[in-house]
């Protein structure tokens, strides 16, 4: 059912924080709840589960952002991994630490996005990429406990429990 | 306990990550189309936004059409005056390009690329991911590829990177990963124009030597075969000799206003 009901509900993720999120900050600020997204499966799934969520999300990600394949999906799965080591040792009904949480998960993929941009597209994009990135960054922290809220709360059993 | 059961979980991570590292490593290494499951998520993101936008876009038309009809018959004012000087100037150019006409038949020049255009309508303005793009509703089966340049009616948008069927993604000129061959309008200066990832771009390769104005066209040059010869890029905004180097930093600043893009033009090649 998991996997049925997964690769569905990423591609309307990605699709939805990419159309109605942008339109409705008018193209300011570009929200990545699909980050929290990475964290949340990194705290709440297995190793399994949560990995095919995030290559999912992160190959969709690549479609709609135009990355070459593989880009978000290697950015999202080291964030994966950073969520899935820190797990046991944060409290996550605390709002603020999934906020902190997802913060630093943002500023693993300024630094990752800096790189590979540079590695693989040969373009420095040191100087322009943060002064965009923060700002939503800061954003999607505060959100984050209230991702995980939702997520925790649906119908579909996200948790590994 | 095995060394698999106490190490599972790190060994499958492992794995699933070099499994992750192969593909990126694959698709950097040799580049292809895209496949049908990407163009099928390019379509319904475009379907999606124009969707979405439709009812944004008539909210702003009703807004600058009703509200902002004040002053506007200054501004008719101004139009005429303006239309009245470009008439004038139009009858100097008409004549200059039928002289040009004349010379390139008696020299037997003929313009390399043949091209026809299709009018595109701008669905998603992604101007705040790692690569700056835009998605129009113009795809494969209108006959735009890979490769194609996309203008407007000011000058040069970008190239498209990426096509599916009923929609496609043009990497914007400002993007850090565009690269175009440049010559300025006036000294005759030849460059490469690249992206710097914001607002502006620069022209690369330009001696310090070299004495460029601010406020000059730079203009395509059409070296790469990608973009024809002549069309508008930008205007030099500021240059700056004091970098080390041998060259000196020239910001262009593109003529095209990315923020209100709502329709633009594809050059498809012909043959």
């Amino acid at each position: 059912m998991f996997y049925l009901f997964m690769p569905l509900a990423m591609l309307l993720l990605v699709i939805f924080q990419h159309t109605v999120l942008t339109a409705l900050t008018l193209n300011l600020i570009f929200l990545e709840f699909s980050l929290a997204m990475v964290v949340y499966a990194g705290f709440r799934l297995g190793i399994v589960k949560g990995a095919m969520t995030t290559i999912v999300l992160g190959f969709f990600m690549d479609c709609i952002v135009g990355t070459v394949t593989g880009y978000y999906m290697f950015i999202y799965y080291i964030i994966f991994c950073f969520s899935f080591v820190v797990s046991p040792l944060i409290y996550t009904e605390g709002g603020w630490a999934v906020g902190v949480c997802v913060f630093l998960a943002g500023c693993i993929e300024v630094a990752l996005l800096i790189l590979m941009t540079y590695g693989i597209y040969g373009a420095n994009v040191v100087f322009d990429l943060p002064g965009g990135f923060v700002p939503q960054l800061v954003v999607v922290s505060f959100l984050g406990p209230l991702v995980f809220h939702v997520l925790d709360r649906l119908p579909v059993r996200f948790s590994r429990i | 306990m095995s060394p698999f059961k106490r190490y599972g979980v790190f060994i499958t991570a492992a794995l699933i990550g070099v499994a992750v590292a192969v593909v990126l490593m694959l698709n950097v290494v040799y580049p292809r189309e895209s496949g049908v499951l990407r163009m099928a998520v390019l379509d319904i993101t475009a379907f999606m936004d124009r969707a979405i936008r439709l009812p944004i876009n008539n909210l702003q038309h009703i807004w600058e059409r009703y509200i902002f009809l004040v002053g506007l018959g200054e501004e008719n004012r101004r139009l005429k005056k303006q239309n009245a000087e470009l008439m004038s100037l139009l009858g100097r150019y008409r004549e200059g390009y039928q002289e040009r006409l004349r010379l390139q038949e008696l020299l037997a020049l003929r313009d390399s690329l043949k091209y026809h255009t299709v009018a595109a309508r701008v669905v998603g303005n992604d101007r705040r991911s790692v690569l700056r793009t835009i998605i129009i509703d113009r795809g494969a089966s209108h006959g735009v590829k890979r490769g194609h340049p996309v203008i407007n009616e000011r000058g040069v948008v970008g190239r498209v990177i990426e096509t599916s069927w009923h929609a496609s993604r043009v990497l914007l000129i400002t993007d850090a990963n565009s690269n175009v061959d440049c010559i300025f309008e006036d000294n005759r200066l030849q460059g490469v124009l690249q992206g710097s990832g914001g607002t502006t771009c620069t022209v690369k390769y330009i001696t310090k030597t070299e004495d460029v104005k601010v406020g000059e066209k730079v203009l395509t040059a059409g070296y790469s075969g990608i973009f024809p010869k002549g069309h508008l890029l930008g205007t030099v905004a500021k240059t700056d000799k004091n970098e080390s180097g041998l060259f000196q930093r020239i910001e262009v600043k593109p003529v095209v206003d990315f923020v209100r893009l709502e329709e633009v033009l594809v050059l498809v090649f012909e043959g």
